[in-house]
């Protein structure tokens, strides 16, 4: 099948502003993703990464104006509570893990989203598999004699199937940026319904991310899912419980690319070692996500309190025993005093391990 | 479907079937029809005589002009593919054959027949043309999918008959000379095969025995003598039981059939109504599900025994175990039967014999003095002995000997004569 017609994306120069707005294109050097933002906005840190600062750079994109925009459901002082519940989950946080500076940080962003339309004309075939169900039993034999008990198993029968399709999708959602996929797994999905038109008003004071998967780039992606979605389509045709081995050949008819701005406030932290990380606010539904690191040093200092405080209680115990040389029942004092300086030194092993296992999980969250 | 979908032709033998959305058709394999349920009348393309499946040939044939066509009919053997115990399967096996044709319309001379009740296949009294399938089975898993076609020629069953009625000395010495076998009728017999594995575990206390040394105070002595130590053991014994046979006709002398055993699955072939031309054959009156209990009570019984042997010592007790049926599977197959009756002293008797290897099973008569004879004899020796040994015990002598020997001799008779009435009373039962 022929790749259908796609938009065509062209290169916007650094000093141009667009969609009706006054923005104008900004990259950052660090992590290469590209905004459109306030001429202000230059020179400072980069909104996702914090690496390093915005500089003006041309961008590629498509010049028509987005057509859908969902707009910020909670004001960012709405999402205080929420957010101090978040940071303070976290036992032995970095410093610089704190409500305040999160809030001050944080930067609303719109970020894009591609809708695709289009009719899937062709065939295709698979295997169907039908759910059917078998009695089988369970003997048992005692001094009662035999006694049965049924038991029914659910099985599958698979039958090959094959037809023709054609079918309108509509709103099929496609990553217009490469990283779509780690940021609602962070922030939460969003619900494209509640978005409205784009009016450039409504950006005004926010970052607009810059799709770096233009229709071209995103188009493989596109098909996938209107593949899987005439896939589902064929199993509720088939009426089939299961379906396997699926394969469409198919022509896409009557393409429509629309461009749906999600909203987003982006914030950061450094941890111990002074490296920036993100965290994500969805503008949407309130969810707050990102990488939440305890601090290995102050687990440390902790850990080195109690290692002290079980060493002086240890010395005690030493001069309990000395005591106890010369009047014995002294010494079991000396005994018990010493097992609690034990007791104590254990204890430092919590606050030294704690951020390692706390981090460790994160890291994993993360991958 | 609008005229801008490509061109596409559906899979070879797949047909259109209901699609839940439109814009999306569906198509499937082709089911497989009832083409094997529907009447079919036998009749020589030469001659236009009634043909008949001729077990020499292995095909139908023409007993007028000679015709002779081969059967195509694949042997499948044991790799016969079973069907599982659906529920829906199930639900319509409850219903047997469900409403059966009472009536037939010969297409060959255009009457109408009864059809006896169970029966597959159906001769014309008028035109003497074979009918096979007409009776219409309640689904289509549940039609003879698979036979052993005849392979003992009907010439042949005679002479197996009469040899077979001069074996034997507790018989009538006349019955293998003066019995005449009526004409033996050739049946297909339906059956039920079941396959299953089990996995059984088992619970018991098992006895070891163990000599133990005691001081016997009345005979001041130091003996020995047997203990048994009871201890809990488990263990689990699979087993796999396959092609169990259960006879689908209650109509039948289940004891005759049960001694017809074994015939050879391997030579299964798959159904073809061919086989069925100028035979009878019966549809199953015992359902699926109540042939089903039999089989898993004979397979359990399996299982107990097989965990019963696993045991090492032959002391058991507080036995316990639980089997799980696993890939239950079965067939419904039709198994060739040769039938008749013969009559000796005025009194009608049954034979059965086996379509494929000739065994033969049957009631006979018994000449019962012969038996009581033979039973006399065995008990004569214990008695006499015990006779003789009394007077000598009396009269203080070596009596004890003979006395002793005599019990052991009766012991033996009795068993002897209770084994041999067994057998000599199921030989004239059913």
């Amino acid at each position: 099948m022929n790749t259908p017609t796609l938009p065509q994306s062209l290169v916007i120069e650094e000093t141009a502003s667009i969609w009706g707005t006054s923005l104008q294109p900004a990259g950052c050097p660090a992590c290469g993703r590209v905004y459109l933002v306030e001429a202000a906005r230059i020179g400072q840190s980069c909104p996702i990464c914090a690496r390093e600062k915005l500089q003006a750079q041309p961008a590629l994109l498509r010049p028509e104006a987005p057509e859908l925009l969902a707009p910020f459901r909670h004001p960012l002082n709405s999402l205080r509570p929420a957010l101090e519940k978040f940071v303070n989950e976290v036992w032995l946080r970095p410093d610089d893990f704190e409500t305040g500076k999160l809030l001050q940080r944080a930067v609303p962003v719109y970020w894009p989203m591609w809708l695709v339309d289009g009719e899937v004309v062709g065939h295709w075939q698979a295997e169907a598999g039908f759910d059917y169900q078998v009695k089988s039993s369970q003997e048992s034999y005692g001094n009662s004699g035999w006694q049965t008990r049924e038991v029914v198993e659910t099985r599958i029968r698979w039958e090959p199937r094959a037809g023709q399709i054609q079918r309108q999708y509509n709103n099929i959602a496609t990553p217009a940026i490469s990283d779509q996929n780690h940021l609602l797994k962070r922030a939460g999905t969003y619900l494209p319904d509640q978005a409205q038109a784009y009016q450039p008003e409504g950006v005004k004071g926010a970052i607009l991310r810059v799709p770096d998967l233009a229709p071209e780039n995103a188009w493989p992606l596109a098909q996938t899912l209107l593949d899987n979605a005439a896939e589902a389509e064929c199993q509720q045709a088939i009426r089939a419980q299961h379906l396997r081995n699926f394969s469409l050949r198919a022509g896409y008819e009557s393409l429509h690319w629309t461009q749906l701005l999600l909203p987003l406030y982006v914030t950061w932290y450094r941890d111990d070692d002074g490296k920036p990380h993100t965290l994500y606010l969805n503008g949407q539904s309130g969810i707050i996500g990102g990488v939440r690191l305890a601090s290995q040093k102050k687990g440390w200092k902790i850990a080195g309190l109690v290692l002290a405080i079980a060493a002086v209680i240890f010395l005690i115990a030493l001069g309990l025993a000395g005591v106890g040389l010369l009047f014995p029942p002294v010494m079991i004092l000396g005994i018990i005093v010493g097992v609690l300086a034990m007791l104590v030194a254990c204890g430092a092993i919590l606050p030294a391990a704690w951020p390692w296992q706390w981090n460790r999980g994160q890291m994993g969250e993360a991958r | 479907m609008p005229n801008t979908l490509p061109a596409w032709q559906p899979p070879p033998d797949f047909v259109s079937v209901d699609s839940a959305l439109p814009g999306i058709s569906v198509f499937a394999p082709r089911p497989v029809t009832a083409q094997a349920d529907a009447p079919q009348t036998f009749k020589c393309p030469q001659c236009g005589a009634s043909t008949k499946f001729d077990v020499a040939s292995g095909g139908v044939a023409c007993e007028h002009c000679g015709y002779a066509a081969a059967s195509q009919a694949q042997t499948v053997g044991l790799q016969a593919s079973g069907m599982e115990f659906t529920l829906e399967t199930l639900n319509k096996a409850e219903m047997g054959w469900g409403v059966a044709r009472k009536e037939l319309h010969c297409d060959s001379c255009g009457a109408d027949l009864a059809i006896p009740e169970n029966a597959l296949s159906a001769t014309c009294p008028f035109c003497a043309s074979h009918h096979v399938n007409v009776r219409e089975a309640p689904a289509a898993q549940l039609r003879p999918r698979y036979l052993i076609p005849f392979k003992i020629q009907p010439q042949a069953t005679r002479a197996l008959a009469q040899r077979w009625l001069g074996q034997g000395w507790y018989h009538p010495d006349a019955l293998g000379a003066s019995a005449i076998v009526d004409r033996f009728t050739g049946l297909y017999l339906p059956f039920w095969t079941f396959s299953a594995q089990m996995a059984s575990d088992w619970k018991a206390q098992v006895g070891y025995e163990r000599q133990e040394s005691y001081y016997d105070h009345d005979d001041k002595a130091w003996k020995t003598r047997t203990k048994i130590d009871w201890r809990w053991e488990k263990g689990r014994v699979n087993l796999e039981v396959a092609d169990l046979l259960v006879c689908g006709s209650s109509r039948i002398s289940q004891v005759l059939v049960k001694q017809l055993a074994p015939f050879q699955l391997k030579d299964l072939v798959s159904y073809a109504p061919e086989f069925l031309a100028g035979w009878q054959a019966q549809t199953y009156d015992l359902t699926l599900p109540k042939a089903w209990e039999q089989g898993k009570a004979e397979m359990r019984e399996e299982a107990k025994k097989a965990c019963r042997d696993s045991i090492k010592s032959p002391h058991v007790r507080n036995f316990s175990l639980t089997a799980d049926f696993a890939d239950e599977s079965w067939r419904y197959v039709l198994l060739p039967v040769y039938l008749a009756a013969y009559k000796f002293e005025n009194k009608v008797y049954q034979v059965m014999l086996n379509g494929q290897t000739g065994a033969i099973a049957g009631q006979k008569p018994v000449a019962w003095w012969k038996i009581w004879l033979a039973v006399a004899a065995m008990l004569t020796p214990g008695l006499c002995l015990g006779l003789l040994g009394l007077p000598l015990l009396l009269a203080g002598g070596i009596g004890i000997v003979p006395l002793i020997l005599g019990l052991l001799a009766l012991i033996a008779g009795l068993a002897g004569a209770f084994f041999l009435y067994r057998k000599a009373a199921a030989s004239e039962a059913i």
